[in-house]
């Protein structure tokens, strides 16, 4: 679809380990595996699984917030794996982060005007009426007041809040956002505010999402692409009609026949899977679906299947499907 | 679903939210004043409620302005005015007169003026001493839990040294090397506290340090020193205050320690400590004198711990009715 | 006009009736209210849905059902009747929780003893409140964990709650639920912290047991989707009263109160592509701050001049519908449905 333009963020083939004690024995934990994913200017990509599926690893990779064990980042072409303390902070400029959490993303003593003003302080010589001028521009941006920089986080609600993260987001015209469950602590009608702000904001301002979520109807509402993530392992990698509309690897048929739809007529009357998510200290070898996968055999317990094209973007890793 | 309507129940009705101050959207001068407002307002009104709370204020009002005015009030004599044939006046109801209501010391000099002379002492001591330790301790716990590595290695096991250390005798030798003064026991309170603040401070600062606004700061690019300073210090304050507070009583106590045992303030200037440390020799003659300076120091330990225990409680419950009202369990 | 009292049971034996229940927590700043004049019905073999979003009130009325409301915050009117006996009296409350009403929470954690194993948790309950015996405790406790579908029941009777995942414990707090054999499920928010895989399987199981065990549940939850596919009847709750009451699918084709209809069209779905989500304006109110009126009002499109002095009543308009809104019912008098029926 988007894959002759060039990519704005790539990932090739990136791991994340990192250990961590569990009674009196240190254990690798095994959070991503060779994780490659290109985002383009412009496109919203949505990564879905469930915990510990490595979402989270993934999008705090690709922002330098951790630090693969192996494989690069990519920013516009450039290598960023390996940049100084230094270069990450040039680097902020051009990618940032929203949260899932907006009460706690926001500093309960500071005035929400001084929280967006930051990334102006930190980087840029505006500063009076001029800073004053930046914020409240953002803040429109964002659908808030701009009488809202005098006061204090606590007087906003959860949609509110969330809104002025992402004005501190948005504040150095980054071209790539990672949103990490922006949605998750909202309530369904304030859901839909947010979720229809990021839209406009990607159209208006030209942004490129990585949108992380545990929500696949969430996703495939904003996502241009979709990748379906299992303990560690990209799984499927598509279009959004590929992913939602022709899932191909059975872990992404059982997820999605797994979400129970608002519509009591349509029932689904399918067999929920079974079993539990594989713990990401102790991840299965070969195909780490197969433990639960109603279609495994010998060749998916022993080697990992690799991440095959099916059609036109359309990427899965399955030795059977 | 206010209340407003319903005119069955006793209860107040809400006129506006608790956390919306009406004075919200006034304040464009001055960066906390809207915070300090509601904060005040919050506080006076939790203080009506709470007894000890209004008794620990005003005793330490009390001890606070007779410390500061004690010297300028008309009617206590000069302190330090010598007058023996005087000596060992008991106080009114025992035989006094209203010249001296709480009687004399064993040089006949007046035991309210030198209780209140006392006063300054015991609370520039004591002030000063926790102002030291608060910020020096402060620092310490902010760059030990924030930084942490080798450095908050270092300042830990400095901080249990020093716990594990006792404070008299890092007193006695300090005062062997440079002679008995007050700025002397200043210093030695303060170094026996200090870490108190650093092991509060890091703690909190360990777990303020994984707040998603702390991360975004971070992600924005901000230096290590702003994050302490913009964000993670101004969430340590409401706790370290209260801390404060408590030390406070402890410096007091350990100043009148010092002074019994001769290491701080020298005669003829008097300190509470110092009033027992003369007065136990006249116990039997003069028992009014280790006795009032003793209820000096007991009440005015008790005011500041009381205080401090209202600071606390109303930490908790300004927390929890915010939880209540901000993030209603649905 | 009484509307609340004229009510009729929408299916079978009545279990559970609460009247005009109101809830409050007293604040340094006055009471706030957590239900206000809330009306609801169970019947037997029923799974009947509680919808709200934060702050609507819907965890309160949970907890207020079995009296386990915390202090400060306490029933400040209305009844609460189960089989024609008042919960508000301890003694019944005490002899009707956990036995004939059970109730299970977002938190598996907050209600298993970290301290204690499995097997324990069991006995001990068992033993108590089963008022069984001897080696019949441990047949059942097996019993108990084979039916949530746990695999190696025997073994698992020794672990303890930290060393097991999110949905075992839930799994395992539902078998702790039902080892009274009540007639009364209270789910309150049963899966939300759930992965989709795991709250897909503990769904399926909540709906068999159900069945099979002809047990009552009263679910609520924030999620439309999990009420579509669970629940027989549903109510939507705004701000501490209910706004419309129906029959699962007339509310899903065809919700009358405007939040109801907001809502359902406001959430994305997985099954199809919409081009934009219809978001309801507006912010949902403070909880210390709601108007005279209709508290969905600031946020309604179709708001009028009536719907800010007083709130509507719950009324019914065709056969199993209720709902509380003036643009609904045109004869619609004003007034306040505690005060009416008190």
């Amino acid at each position: 679809m988007t894959e002759s333009r060039a990519p704005l963020v790539e990932s090739r083939d990136i791991s994340v380990h990192y250990s961590r004690w569990v009674g009196s024995r240190r254990r690798t934990v095994y959070a991503l595996d060779d994780f490659s994913i290109k985002v383009h200017p412009g496109e919203t990509v949505g990564l879905v699984g469930e915990s510990g599926c490595g979402k989270s690893t993934a999008g705090r990779a690709l922002l330098g917030a951790v630090s693969p064990v192996k494989g690069q980042v990519l920013f516009a072409g450039k290598d960023i794996t390996h940049l100084s303390r230094r270069g990450w902070r040039a680097m902020r400029k051009h990618v940032q982060m929203i949260f899932q959490d907006p009460y706690s993303a926001l500093n309960p003593k500071l005035k929400v005007g001084t929280s967006i003003a930051e990334p102006f302080l930190v980087h840029t010589q505006k500063r009076g009426t001029e800073l004053n001028a930046a914020v409240a521009g953002l803040l429109e941006t964002v659908g808030m007041p701009a009488s809202a920089a005098n006061k204090y986080p606590h007087a906003f609600s959860g949609g509110q809040r969330q809104r002025i993260v992402i004005a501190r987001a948005l504040a150095l015209h980054p071209g790539f956002v990672v949103a990490d469950e922006a949605t998750a602590a909202l309530d369904v009608s304030i859901q839909a505010q947010i979720v229809n702000l990021l839209v406009e904001l990607k159209d208006t301002v030209g942004l490129a999402y990585l949108f992380i979520s545990h929500n696949l109807a969430v996703v495939r509402h904003v996502s241009d692409r979709v990748a379906i993530m299992y303990a560690g392992h990209l799984m499927e990698l598509g279009s959004n009609s590929d992913v939602y509309d022709n899932p191909t690897h059975p872990y992404s048929q059982a997820l999605l026949s797994a979400v129970p739809v608002p519509d009591p007529t349509r029932r689904s009357e399918h067999k929920p899977l079974t079993g539990d998510l594989p713990s990401p200290m102790d991840p299965p070898p070969g195909c780490r679906f197969h433990s639960r996968c109603p279609l495994a055999q010998d060749r998916c317990r022993q080697e990992r299947p690799p991440l095959t094209q099916r059609s036109e973007g359309h990427y899965v890793a399955c030795w059977v499907n | 679903m206010t209340a407003t309507h319903d005119s069955a129940e006793p209860a107040p009705v809400v006129g506006h939210p608790p956390d919306m101050p009406e004075t919200a959207d006034i304040s464009n001068d001055s960066e906390t004043a809207e915070g300090k407002v509601s904060a005040l307002a919050d506080l006076r009104s939790h203080l009506r409620r709470s007894p000890a709370g209004i008794a620990g204020i005003t005793i330490c009002s009390l001890f606070a302005a007779a410390a500061i005015i004690g010297p300028w009030l008309p009617f206590l004599p000069d302190p330090s005015q010598q007058s023996l044939p005087d000596k060992l006046t008991p106080p009114v109801g025992w035989g006094g007169t209203w010249a001296h209501p709480l009687g004399t010391d064993q040089l006949g000099r007046d035991i309210a003026a030198r209780l209140v002379d006392g006063a300054r002492i015991s609370l520039l001591v004591s002030v000063a001493a926790v102002i030291i330790a608060a910020i020096l301790g402060t620092a310490l716990g902010l760059v030990a839990g924030y930084i942490g590595g080798r450095l908050d290695t270092l300042i830990i096991s400095a901080a249990d040294v020093q716990m594990a250390f006792p404070g008299v005798l890092a007193g006695l030798i300090l005062v062997a090397a440079f002679g008995p003064s007050v700025w002397l026991v200043i210093i030695v309170i303060a170094i026996s506290s200090w870490m108190v603040f650093t092991r509060v401070g890091r703690s909190l600062v360990f777990t303020l340090k994984t707040s998603l606004f702390v991360e975004a700061s971070e992600l924005a690019g901000a230096s290590s020193r702003r994050v302490m300073w913009r964000h993670l210090l101004p969430n340590l304050f409401s706790s370290l205050i209260t801390l404060s507070v408590l030390e406070l009583a402890a410096a007091i106590l350990a100043e009148s320690a010092f002074a019994f045992l001769g290491f701080g303030v020298q005669p003829p200037r008097s300190s509470w400590g110092l009033m027992i440390q003369q007065g136990r020799n006249y116990i039997t003659n003069g028992w009014w004198i280790v006795t009032f300076a003793g209820l000096a120091i007991s009440l005015v330990v008790l005011g500041v711990n009381l205080l401090s225990q209202w600071l606390q409680s109303f930490n908790d419950v300004a927390e929890r009715e915010q939880i209540i009202l901000e993030r209603p369990g649905s | 006009m009484n509307s609340a009292s004229t009510q009729q049971t929408d299916t079978g034996q009545r279990l559970l009736e609460v009247k005009n229940l109101t809830v409050g927590f007293p604040t340094r700043d006055g009471v706030v209210l957590g239900t206000d004049g809330l009306t609801l019905n169970v019947g037997s073999h029923e799974r009947l849905g509680v919808v709200g979003e934060s702050g609507s009130g819907k965890s309160v009325m949970g907890l207020a059902i079995l009296g386990m409301v915390l202090p400060p915050g306490r029933i400040m009117g209305g009844s609460i009747r189960w089989r024609g006996e008042d919960m508000l009296d301890r003694s019944v409350a005490n002899r009707v929780r956990g036995r004939e009403i059970a109730m299970i929470f977002q938190d598996p954690m907050v209600s298993l003893n970290p301290l204690k194993t499995v097997g324990a948790q069991l006995r001990e309950l068992l033993r108590h409140r089963a008022g069984l015996e001897g080696s019949a405790v441990k047949r059942r406790s097996i019993e108990l964990l084979d039916m949530v579908g746990i695999a190696n029941p025997q073994d698992r009777l020794k672990s303890y709650a930290f060393e097991l995942s999110g949905g075992m414990r839930q799994r395992v707090m539902i078998a702790t639920a039902l080892a009274c054999e009540p007639l009364l499920l209270i789910a309150d928010e049963p899966t939300t912290g759930l992965d989709v895989t795991i709250q897909d399987q503990v769904l399926a199981l909540l709906h068999d047991l159900s069945t099979e065990l002809g047990v009552s549940v009263l679910m609520i939850t924030h999620d439309l989707g999990v009420v579509a596919q669970f629940c027989d009847r549903v109510q939507v709750m705004y701000a501490g009263r209910i706004v419309e009451r129906a029959p699962i699918a007339a509310m899903f084709a065809d919700p009358q109160h405007p939040y109801s209809m907001g809502l359902l069209q406001s959430v994305p779905r997985v099954d199809l592509h919409r081009s934009e989500l219809a978001a309801i304006p507006g912010e949902p109110l403070d909880r210390a701050n709601f108007p005279p009126g209709c508290a969905f009002e600031p946020r309604c499109g179709e708001a009028r001049e009536i719907c800010r002095d007083a709130p509507p009543l719950l009324t019914q308009f065709a056969d199993r519908r209720w709902v509380a809104c003036y643009n609904r019912d045109p004869d619609h008098t004003s007034g306040h449905t505690m005060t009416e029926t008190l």
